[in-house]
């Protein structure tokens, strides 16, 4: 949660001092952390108490998460100042994954091995 | 929940990691200069060439400065006029925000020229519009279309093609070699077949402002995700090889700064047939006769040049 707050105030800031120039990168970089963070350890924390998941998972979650976020912001910065960079694809490709990582290992601890 | 132990060595490394990248980004998208291509003067510039496959050429004599111009030479803080090259520019106020017009009249398009920052084609390659200006011996200069902020767009120069990857959906000004000015979509065109022609400026920012003398642009259009007013520069035609160059202060409480279609409407005051929008905010600079004559400003309350990738000059080149 803090983390999601951060990341929507330093979009609202941000925006706040570039003349009207804005993101929806810079405006949505916040969604990571709150869908991802927030949002899914509530929910193993109440639906789904009976997901069973290692320390690994947990690093590629969070690696995901954090990825995607700072590839949102990097973005929103070179839109609103008006440039790009096919560098932002490092973000995409690492964050997808990442994510990848995390829910195979997700599925391989939880699904039911054959006595 | 299971217990996860204590080592975050992982989160750690990966987080440097991220962070380095991240820093290493920024410095290559705003810092590291990546120079590709020295530039040819405008006078020894090859109609239709590539950047790869201009070599030197001749001076064209009508060029340099004539003697019989030189001697005609009449220059004010506000009216230069020689044989080939007249400019006249005032100060309006209109929106709330101060506009500056240069009004030209040239006897050639070879007047018409634009030029790179440190005479070479590149990203992070930037000067300000008034040192460009000087070292190409501009009479009157604006700032251009910025084309290093982009990885996409046409980019023809004095008759050299350094760019023709198009940028989807970007409207561009053409300048043609006989001073004429058109628009054109890069989906609908290549760059070699605007070399082919005529084409010895291409800008790839826009939107179009004026086309046949009409507004082109809607009064909720803006410039990507720009939703205010800011200072502009733009270009245009009213008749045979007479140009106005405009630019408009912004950002500031004695300037507000004009929306698209304000400057639009503007030109459109001034009998402007074509008009395009050039890179504006804290890039839009007016140069004339050794100096800055607008409020430059990115921050609204500094007043000084940004570092641009190129210009648009009247002038007989180095």
């Amino acid at each position: 949660m803090p983390v999601t707050l951060f990341f929507l105030f330093f979009g609202w800031i941000y925006e706040r001092h570039s003349f009207g120039v804005y993101s929806d990168y810079m405006i949505y970089a916040f969604v990571f952390p709150l869908v991802g963070g927030v949002a899914f350890w509530l929910w193993v924390g109440t639906t789904g108490r009976n997901i069973r998941y290692n320390r690994m998972f947990v690093h590629c979650h969070w690696a995901s998460i954090f990825t995607f976020t700072l590839g949102f912001v990097f973005k929103g910065i070179l839109d609103i100042y008006g440039t790009a960079s096919r560098l932002t694809a490092v973000y995409w490709f690492a964050g997808a994954a990442l994510a990848v990582m995390a829910a195979g290992l997700l599925l391989r601890a939880n699904i039911r091995r054959p006595r | 929940m299971r217990n996860l132990g204590k080592s975050h060595w992982f989160g750690i490394i990966y987080g440097i990691m991220l962070a380095a990248f991240t820093a290493y980004a920024l410095l290559d998208v705003f810092v590291i200069p990546h120079r590709y291509e020295t530039a040819l003067p405008a006078s020894q510039a090859v109609d239709g060439a590539s950047a790869s496959e201009s070599g030197s050429a001749p001076t064209n004599e009508a060029d340099d400065a004539p003697d019989d111009a030189a001697a005609e030479k009449k220059s004010t803080d506000t009216e230069y006029a020689d044989g080939n090259i007249t400019i006249s520019v005032k100060t309006l106020r209109e929106d709330d925000t101060d506009i500056y017009v240069a009004d030209v009249e040239l006897s050639s398009a070879e007047y018409l020229k634009t030029a790179l920052a440190e005479n070479t084609y590149g990203r992070n390659v930037k000067e300000s519009t008034s040192a460009i200006a000087q070292e190409n011996n501009a009479i009157l200069a604006i700032n251009g279309d910025f084309y290093g902020s982009r990885l996409n767009g046409y980019v023809i120069r004095n008759g050299v093609l350094y760019r023709s990857s198009a940028a989807k959906g970007n409207e561009d000004l053409v300048i043609y070699a006989d001073g004429s000015l058109g628009i054109i979509e890069e989906s609908e065109i290549s760059a070699e077949a605007l070399l082919d022609k005529g084409a010895q400026q291409v800008l790839s920012f826009g939107p179009a402002l004026i086309e046949n003398g009409d507004i082109s642009v809607s009064e909720s259009e803006e410039v990507g995700k720009a939703k205010a007013s800011n200072p502009r520069t733009a270009i245009g035609l009213i008749n045979d090889l007479h140009y106005v160059f405009v630019v408009s202060d912004g950002r500031t409480s004695a300037s507000k700064g004009l929306s698209l279609y304000e400057l639009a409407r503007f030109m459109k005051s001034l009998g402007v047939k074509t008009a395009y929008n050039l890179d504006g905010g804290g890039s839009s600079t007016m140069y004339y006769q050794g100096r800055v004559i607008n409020n430059p400003t990115t921050d609204g309350r500094t007043i000084s040049e940004r570092r641009v990738s190129d210009i648009v000059y009247i002038g007989y080149g180095k």
